[in-house]
């Protein structure tokens, strides 16, 4: 189902949103976001391949992600391996979800609900 | 890359088959490229606890992800599919929640769904397994087996010069073979008696099927004094070997003769019964074949390519004609012939009758609960018809009720072929084991997936037209009559209680079929019972005892036997004891031919013949057979004196009509043997099966059969009668294995379970149907209630009009009951009818007794009666406590 209207798709999950994230720099191969989810968060999120692929399909379905044609992709890749990019849709619900979140983190650090200023 | 990730990632691509086949396409190359790539990071920077809790992680994810992929797959319906299936699951819920409250109706119900689907689905089992599907072997269809005729009846065996004649001559036969059934002794820690076949090396060829390693028989296998070899059934070489592939080339000991093991069978070849243990060559000596008189050989064949079984016959048939010219000393007089038979027909021939039978009971079963369910429906259908108008009146569209009400047959009839099928399981292992050695190829026997559907079909077939019915009626009929109606009951329509009264008919006179049918198959079995087989049967207890063929002195199985017995005399409670060749009822025997002094025959096939047996003394006592003239054997009929005889009376009158027969003389039909003096005529006994006819028997000292006989039986029963016999099969264990721990003590049974052994082909299909008959009867007296019941409960504003008129509580009863009995009435007569017509299916199975036997039709008329008043007169007395005044005021 195609959807143009980013907020019907909020919140999301963490994973999806941790996907969404990986590849908001660079584009990359599912192994490669593996790698960036485990890097950025020192190891505590964890992603199974089978799970992974579950979900960026899913988000291929919904037009978040999209595979990188392959014209387009820097010859020295394996060409074995598909390169994920986000899609302009997928860059809107990152920043939309992003918002949301700072929003709840705005509140929660107005309500002291964090002993020191951590964030 | 190493073996164990290797295997791993072949784990993982074989668990990548939980995701959809479309997903797989997809993705299936890139995952297991990244799996492999994080298995290389994970080896490089931890150890083994790390990369067993990577794998496991991985899998798992795996197995989830791709459950729920299929799942959300299946779930996600077009829009118009999704309302559609919001409302089924509506109409589920609501169904299963009407049913829940009329929990009695839909109880009754449920069980009488199942009931039919479990017992159709467990005789359907049988007849598919038995008689629809082909033998397993290679082109079935040509499979023949060659049968001797006698005097125009179907004999068995065949000679080894036939079979030689067959073997080389026939040309519509591809390959011939014979065998033998026989057992030998297999020496383990201790000997135990196996059955084993003989066969020539055309066995496995003839059946097209291959052992599951090592090699086949070959013609060398056969030739007089070629080294013993034997081919090893799957059940025997997992007992003996644990299924070691060692076994082909390994010797075992048969007989006190080493025997090498060179192949061994697939666990499905059981030819020709399943407690075959072993094959072994049958020594054909071509030069030096056996007499034409002696029938013994079991053959089979396959038929040549594209060869009618009709061609064949003709062929097989004058090959025959020209035996009995070319070898007239032999076969005249015997009205001799062969012939052939297909060997499917010839393996479920004799239980063919028996299935039929008992498959149209059960479909009369299945037709009894349908015309059960569909009465409780209509029924149900009546009285639900002011809830259906107010949900007509609230909107409801004329297919949103019919859907409604069909989803509740439906759920009723799936329900039932649910507790259905989870009771047909049980009834086929129950059935498997009680009668597994009565019907052949029983151990092919399993529930069929496609027998359990189709019951259930019918089911739901019967849950919607008859669910349609009143939901047709229901939702047509005017909404304003049945709102009007609405607080008071009324009678129900005319038409739909015409329906009913139908059904319940139909019910009554199918019950009466089957029933009847039960009837004269326990009158046949009463009458078997009652048999006399000419011996005692309670308190007998009967083993097998075999003496080791090999290396014996002539005299020693006549020293052991007497040693065994003189121990068991000696027992505590033992009142007598004694040894004899073939057991009755459980062992066949086949004649000899005899003379009989003074009376000369030209050639052996004017001979009379006589079953011949070898006793000791005592066993006439055991069995308590009676002595009608002369005496019995005694100890002294031993070889340093005159050989003695004892005939069966069959053979004193058939040889000396209204004379003595003692003091005269016979002998076998051989030259050297010598005449024998007839001492004793002993009562006849039944010995080839209940029905068959005492035949001439004569009995000879086992002491002295070494030279009265054609030799000396080393394999021999030892009859024992004591008080309480269960308790006498260890120590006689122990005594033969005291006296000779070579000898395996085998069949352990007391007469009396040698007699129902005897008729249990009688037994279990009378037993079944019985059964199946108490049910009908059951089912029947459920719908007669049902009947009743609606009868009363919508008649309650004519009954009270009756007794607020003066009607009597005896007059109210009257009519409630006569009204319930008319369709029974109905029903009987048209089932007697039905009987007269469908019993005569029995005949072949009944013994003494016509399919039209008046008693039982009688009986069973009385007893339907009896049933349909008893069922219908608990409501009739509810009726008579109505209060008239109640009832009135209530509407």
């Amino acid at each position: 189902m195609r959807t143009n209207d980013p907020s019907t798709l909020l919140p999301l999950t963490s994973l999806t949103y941790h996907v969404l994230l990986a590849l908001a720099d660079a584009n990359r191969h599912g192994y490669g976001i593996i790698k960036e989810v485990e890097e950025r968060t020192d190891g505590k999120m964890e992603i199974e391949t089978g799970t992974l692929y579950a979900a960026m399909k899913r988000m291929r379905d919904e037009h978040l992600i999209e595979v990188v044609p392959k014209s387009t992709r820097p010859s020295h890749e394996d060409s074995r391996r598909r390169t994920y990019r986000l899609t302009k849709l997928g860059r809107q619900v990152l920043t939309a979800e992003t918002k949301r979140l700072a929003q709840l983190l705005g509140i929660a650090v107005d309500k002291h609900v964090l002993p020191f200023a951590q964030v | 890359m190493s073996l164990m990730p290797k295997l791993l990632l072949r784990i993982y691509r074989v668990f990548l088959l939980a995701y959809p086949r479309t997903f797989r396409a997809d993705c299936s190359h890139e995952m297991m490229e990244t799996v492999r790539a994080r298995h290389e990071d994970v080896r490089g920077r931890s150890g083994h606890f790390r990369m067993v809790r990577f794998w496991s992680r991985e899998l798992t994810a795996v197995g989830k992800a791709g459950v729920r992929l299929r799942v959300a797959r299946a779930s996600r319906p077009s829009p118009s599919v999704r309302q559609l299936l919001a409302q089924c699951r509506y109409d589920l819920r609501f169904a299963l929640r009407t049913l829940r409250h009329s929990a009695a109706f839909s109880s009754t119900a449920v069980l009488t769904i199942a009931l039919g689907i479990g017992a159709t689905t467990v005789i359907f089992s049988f007849v598919h397994a038995i008689l629809l599907s082909p033998l397993p072997y290679e082109h079935p269809d040509r499979l023949v087996r060659i049968n001797t005729m006698w005097f125009g009846g179907r004999g068995t065996s065949i000679s080894e010069p036939e079979y030689y004649a067959f073997r080389t001559e026939a040309r519509s036969l591809e390959s011939v073979v014979a065998t033998l059934s026989s057992s030998r002794t297999l020496l383990l820690d201790e000997p135990r008696r196996l059955t084993i076949l003989q066969a020539t090396h055309e066995l496995f060829p003839v059946l097209g099927v291959a052992p599951l390693m090592g090699r086949m028989f070959n013609v060398q296998d056969e030739s007089p004094g070629a080294a013993p070899v034997a081919i090893m059934s799957h059940w025997l070489w997992s007992e003996m070997f644990g299924e070691a592939r060692t076994a082909v080339g390994t010797t075992i000991n048969l007989d006190g003769r080493s025997v090498e093991v060179i192949g061994v069978m697939p666990p499905e070849f059981r030819f020709p019964t399943p407690e075959v243990a072993l094959w072994t060559p049958y020594a054909l000596d071509p030069a030096n074949l056996d007499y034409w008189n002696n029938h013994y050989l079991r053959a089979y064949a396959r038929l040549a390519e594209g060869v009618a079984l009709e061609t064949a016959r003709v062929e097989v048939q004058a090959m025959g004609e020209r035996f009995v010219s070319e070898n007239q000393e032999y076969l005249s007089g015997f009205g001799f012939g062969t012939d052939l038979i297909r060997l499917f027909d010839d393996i479920v021939g004799g239980v063919r009758a028996t299935l039929l039978v008992l498959l149209t009971a059960v479909g009369f079963l299945l037709l009894i609960g349908c015309s059960n369910v569909a009465n409780l429906l209509l029924a149900r259908g009546e009285t639900r018809k002011q809830e259906i108008a107010v949900r007509a009146a609230l909107g409801a569209s004329r297919g949103r009720v019919m859907t409604q009400l069909l989803t509740e047959s439906v759920v009723l009839a799936l329900l039932g072929g649910l507790v259905g099928s989870v009771l047909a399981p049980l009834g086929v292992t129950a059935l498997r084991t009680a009668a597994l050695d009565t019907i052949p190829r029983v151990t092919e026997v399993a529930i069929d997936l496609r027998i359990v559907i189709f019951t259930s079909m019918i089911t739901i077939l019967t849950g919607l037209v008859f669910g349609l019915l009143p939901a047709l009626t229901a939702s047509r009929s005017d909404l304003n009559t049945h709102l009007k109606e609405f607080g008071r009951t009324s009678i129900g329509s005319r038409r739909s209680n015409l329906n009913r009264r139908v059904l319940v008919a139909i019910e009554v006179a199918l019950s009466v079929i089957l029933v009847i049918g039960a009837g004269v198959m326990l009158r046949s079995l009463g009458n078997l019972r009652r048999i006399d087989p000419g011996f005692r049967t309670e308190d007998v207890l009967t083993m097998r005892l075999s003496f080791p063929d090999a290396g014996a002195e002539v005299r020693e199985p006549i020293a052991f036997y007497e040693q065994v017995l003189e121990e068991v005399r000696a027992l505590p409670g033992v009142t007598g004891a004694g040894v004899v060749s073939r057991l009755p009822l459980s062992q066949g025997m086949g004649t000899a031919s005899i003379q009989v002094e003074g009376r000369v025959v030209a050639t052996i096939g004017e001979a009379p013949g006589s079953e011949v047996q070898q006793l000791t003394p005592g066993y006439i006592e055991a069995m308590d057979v009676t002595i009608l003239e002369g005496r019995g054997i005694t100890a002294a009929d031993n070889a340093d004196n005159r050989p003695v005889v004892l005939v069966h009376q069959a053979f004193a009158t058939l040889h000396w009509p209204g004379e003595s027969a003692i003091g005269r003389r016979i002998k076998l039909f051989a030259p050297r043997l010598p005449w024998l003096e007839i001492v004793g005529i002993v009562g006849d006994v039944r010995h080839n099966g209940l029905l068959a006819e005492p035949q001439p028997k004569l009995y000879i000292p086992h002491s002295q059969s070494g030279e009265s006989a054609y030799g000396i039986a080393h394999t021999m029963n030892v009859v024992v009668h004591a008080e309480s016999v269960e308790r006498l099969a260890g120590p006689i264990r122990s005594i033969v294995s005291g006296v000779n721990s070579a000898v395996p003590v085998y069949r352990v049974q007391t007469m009396k379970e040698v007699k129902s052994a005897a008729m249990v082909g009688r037994t279990y299909p009378t037993l079944l149907l019985t059964v199946f008959g108490l049910l009908a009867l059951f089912l029947a007296s459920i719908g007669i209630y049902g009947l009743v019941v609606f009868q009363v409960n919508q008649g309650k504003h004519d009954i009270g009009i009756h007794m607020a008129l003066g009607a009597t509580r005896g007059h109210v009863r009257q009519m409630v009951v006569g009204k319930g009995l008319f369709p029974v009435i109905l029903g009987i007569a048209v089932g007697l009818m039905g009987a007269f017509g469908l019993t005569r299916m029995l005949n072949s199975l009944l013994y003494e007794v016509s399919p039209l036997d008046l008693p039982v039709y009688l009986g069973v008329s009385t007893i339907l009666l009896l049933v349909a008043a008893t069922a219908s007169l608990l409501p009739a007395v509810g009726a008579t406590r109505l209060d008239p005044v109640e009832v009135l005021r209530s509407e």
